[in-house]
């Protein structure tokens, strides 16, 4: 009993010092204790410490979690892990508590008559397959959907495309990720023919100058941004925050420059014209690896049902996109963008100039846009247009939000169009898949079918019968959200969901499916920059609870695909693996053994001949350059990046004399997405407990409201109310207010308009108008 | 959370390494240190109250988290 409570006194000092520690983080954006983290692993004697990926973003930090009795008691960075070095950031400090909440899901949810029921796992597994099968019976096999997630693990992702794709024979496969980095993956095909960052993270080692697009690193990206500002400590590099609202990002950067919502894209395209003006062209380069490219304009922003768009890329020449670009001169978009002339030339000076290396990095600002593949094309163009691109410190970096929305939705290729190697519209790549899934080719349809928003467009009109979600919260998440409420409780519609806390998802389900969070089943992530990570089980799932992998197999044996399911339940997340590694066999995106990732902070894609390969396209560091140059852009049948011709297009909606406000909506640093998670951490929920609007002093002063008044924000598409923040955290410009959606109490995206970009398909929860009323 | 004089973060975390009870850890890019405190009842609560505050170093303590365990059965 006494070792029992000096362990648990060590365990609560640990946790006082991680929570000051958040504190601090908070108070110090940036701040680092990684020594200390370092020297306290050596006090702790009596934990089995073990690895893995952080639960939450994109970045992929390493953690090591404590274990004692069966239980997961104190996490700490991993200093082995190149990607955070030891560190972590508030959320991943305290990321194992979120295992722990009160109210965690145990037992499957059976709703009869309007209330849940517990029931088994074995029937409640029965129960779904058997309704996936009659909703094929009666409504064809494209009645049925599944909604997946970056925050799947790879193993996940894997199984419910094998299984809706290869083996029911629908592309009803979508994944959240359609709402976070569809847009990237667009720019990243259109440019270069081949998704996912072409640098890594070791880029900001080399980097003199960072650009950040629209991103505000310090909140959502912490540990990276910890160690921009240590290269601006130890190096002296610059950080150049490009925004529309004033954020602890832009206190902590060098410059600060705001411009006005959409106008990105007439902001790159001016930098690109002064480019070209004062001749700071990489000629050769630019010669030899890049061709040029103008696509369709005008092409709307999907609000409508069953909206349709193709591109036609047509071939241009240099002088055609510098004809182009005569209407961006800095002089002609300074109004426009309200961003100065002299900042325009100081930009395009940051990256015109030959001796600085510089990083462009961004995320949801310039991913949520209904122009998303445009500005990403755009960026892409500044770092051809100067070389500056594939060489260490030279670098276009696309950050994701999740911490597989790389490794499982755009490596897997869970999204109507694609499959874990290639797209579905091609013939060699569905026989490609085929034959490892061991189905008839023909399985497979050759057309996509429904993107995200499509998706529950579908379901609305009843098109789609049956829904599983798994690990996503799309019920706070979706735009235009009372739409798709309403239509996953209409007549006839049967939706399951698996996930670990009740949410309002959960709310809408007929039978919920508690799963196994994290380390309490095993599984993989892969995160942004190429590097997949492995993590064994450490700890039991609580109750019933399942991995969402297992759930997938077991209803798939249940609906007679034994043979193709026949994994063993000890195994089967090795064999799985095993399977998934031969999609993507050759130099271009080899996997790294299983055996590699077990033994170290994971490993990166293209793994050839025992190595990661940190820098594509770039012949000195990878060996799938095959043209004898130094650069060889291979995604693209002629081995040339594209430089595209993309000009400024307006926002669907734009603020008017009734709804006056641009809105912009976002996260928060204590609380990770829709904090289904984050708020059951009862440290982080204290430190920012509900969600509030940022108003601009002037505009608040007009209006008459003070921090913590409430305020009625109106858009076309619902009211909500919330508590203002005035001169707080984050400061909009006049005109503008700020939202986060962490708070399933005060649902934004009653107000968010369903556009997306007509390429990605992504939503654009960055602008549409509203009213903002004193209540 | 423990704010130092500026430029004494070093002589603070020596002295406060010096006190019983006390834990430090220091930031190692910002001028502050984590202060972790374990006394067992008031009386050493109060004297170690006495000691922080007599430190010229210590430029200001915010309290961030407390907590009230058992220390044996």
């Amino acid at each position: 009993m006494g070792n029992l409570n000096a362990s648990r006194r060590n365990f609560v000092k640990k946790m006082a010092a991680l929570s000051a520690m958040t504190t601090a983080t908070a108070l110090f954006p940036g701040i680092l204790f990684a020594e200390t983290q370092r020297n306290n692993a050596s006090t702790t004697g009596t934990l089995d410490w073990k690895k893995a990926p952080c639960r939450f973003c994109g970045v992929g930090c390493g953690v090591l979690i404590g274990i004692e009795n069966g239980k997961a008691v104190a996490v700490k960075g991993d200093p082995n892990s190149p990607v955070n070095k030891g560190l972590c950031c508030v959320k991943g400090y305290h990321s194992i508590i979120a295992l722990y909440g009160k109210d965690r899901l145990t037992h499957p949810l059976v709703k009869k008559n309007g209330s849940y029921v517990q029931t088994t796992m074995q029937e409640a597994l029965d129960l779904i397959a058997s309704k996936m099968q009659k909703t094929i019976t009666d409504y064809g096999k494209d009645a049925v959907s599944i909604y997946g997630s970056g925050q799947w693990t790879i193993p996940d992702g894997y199984v419910a495309s094998k299984l809706f794709k290869g083996c029911i024979g629908t592309n009803n496969v979508e994944a959240n990720a359609r709402l976070c980095m569809a847009s990237a993956v667009t720019g990243f095909l259109t440019s270069f023919g081949l998704d996912e960052p072409m640098g890594c993270y070791e880029d900001i080692d080399h980097a003199d100058i960072f650009v950040l697009w629209g991103n505000n690193m310090a909140e959502m990206h912490p540990v990276l941004f910890s160690r921009l500002l240590d290269q601006r400590l130890k190096r002296g590099a610059k950080i150049i925050d490009l925004t529309t609202r004033t954020t602890r990002t832009s206190k902590a950067a060098d410059n600060s420059i705001l411009f006005r919502p959409q106008t990105d894209l007439a902001l790159a395209n001016a930098i690109c014209y002064e480019l070209v003006k004062k001749g700071w062209v990489h000629r050769s380069f630019v010669e030899k690896h890049c061709s040029f490219r103008k696509g369709l304009t005008d092409m709307g922003y999907g609000l409508e049902d069953n909206y349709q768009f193709k591109d036609r890329p047509k071939k241009i020449n240099y002088k055609d996109y510098q004809q182009f670009l005569e209407g961006y001169a800095p002089e002609k978009v300074t109004q426009l963008t309200g961003v100065s002339e002299k900042d325009i030339r100081y930009l395009a000076t940051c990256y015109g100039d030959p001796n600085k290396k510089v990083m462009s990095f961004w995320c949801m600002g310039m991913n949520q846009h209904t122009r998303g593949t445009w500005i990403n094309n755009l960026v892409y163009n500044i770092h051809l247009l100067t070389g500056k691109i594939s060489t260490p410190g030279n670098s276009p970096f696309s950050l994701t939000g999740q911490p597989s929305a790389c490794g499982t939705v755009r490596e897997v290729g869970t999204l109507t169009h694609k499959l874990p190697h290639g797209v579905v519209m091609n013939k060699t790549h569905r026989e490609h898949a085929a034959k490892i899934w061991g189905v008839p080719v023909e399985n497979i349809p050759s057309k996509p079918t429904y993107h995200t928003v499509e998706m529950f467009r579908a379901l609305d009109r009843g098109d789609i019968r049956f829904m599983w979600i798994q690990v996503t919260n799309p019920m706070v998440t979706m735009p235009k959200l009372k739409r798709y409420r309403d239509a996953a409780k209409k007549e006839q519609r049967f939706i399951v969901v698996s996930d670990v806390y009740p949410t309002p998802t959960t709310d809408i389900a007929d039978v919920i499916l508690p799963s196994a969070m994290w380390i309490e089943r095993e599984g993989l992530y892969g995160n942004s920059e190429r590097r997949t990570q492995y993590f064994e089980q450490m700890i039991p799932a609580p109750g019933e609870a399942m991995s969402d992998t297992w759930q997938m197999i077991e209803v798939a044996k249940r609906m007679g695909f034994e043979k193709q399911f026949s994994y063993q339940k000890e195994t089967h997340i090795e064999e799985i693996y095993k399977e998934y590694t031969r999609h993507h066999e050759g130099k271009k995106h080899a996997m790294p053994p299983l055996s590699i990732l077990k033994s170290q902070a994971g490993a990166q894609w293209p793994f050839v001949n025992g190595k990661s390969t940190q820098w594509r396209f770039n012949a000195q560091y990878d060996s799938a350059c095959s043209n004898g140059e130094a650069f060889h852009f291979y995604g693209k049948p002629d081995g040339k990046a594209v430089i595209w011709q993309r000009p400024y297009e307006p926002a669907p909606e734009v603020p008017d004399k009734e709804f006056d406000f641009w809105l912009c909506t976002g996260r928060v640093l204590e609380h990770w997405h829709t904090g289904s998670m984050t708020r059951r951490i009862p440290v982080l929920h204290k430190a920012m407990p509900k969600a509030y609007v940022e108003v601009h002093p002037k505009d608040a002063k007009r209006l008459q409201i003070q921090t913590g008044d409430l305020v009625l924000l109106t858009s076309r598409r619902g009211t909500i109310q919330l508590p203002a923040s005035v001169n707080e955290r984050g400061i909009p410009e006049m005109g503008q207010v700020f939202v986060p959606f962490f708070d399933e109490d005060m649902l934004i995206n009653e107000l968010t308009l369903d556009a997306f970009c007509p390429i990605s398909k992504q939503p654009d929860y960055k602008k549409c108008a509203v009213k903002v009323q004193k209540a | 959370m423990a704010h130092p004089v500026e430029g004494q973060q070093q002589k603070l975390l020596e002295e406060l390494l010096s006190i019983s009870h006390c834990e430090a850890l220091p930031a190692v890019n910002t001028e502050l240190l984590i202060l972790i405190t374990d006394t067992r009842n008031a009386g050493e609560e109060a004297s170690l109250k006495i000691q922080l505050e007599s430190l010229e170093n210590l430029k200001h303590l915010a309290m961030v988290a407390g907590f009230q365990t058992p220390i044996n059965s």
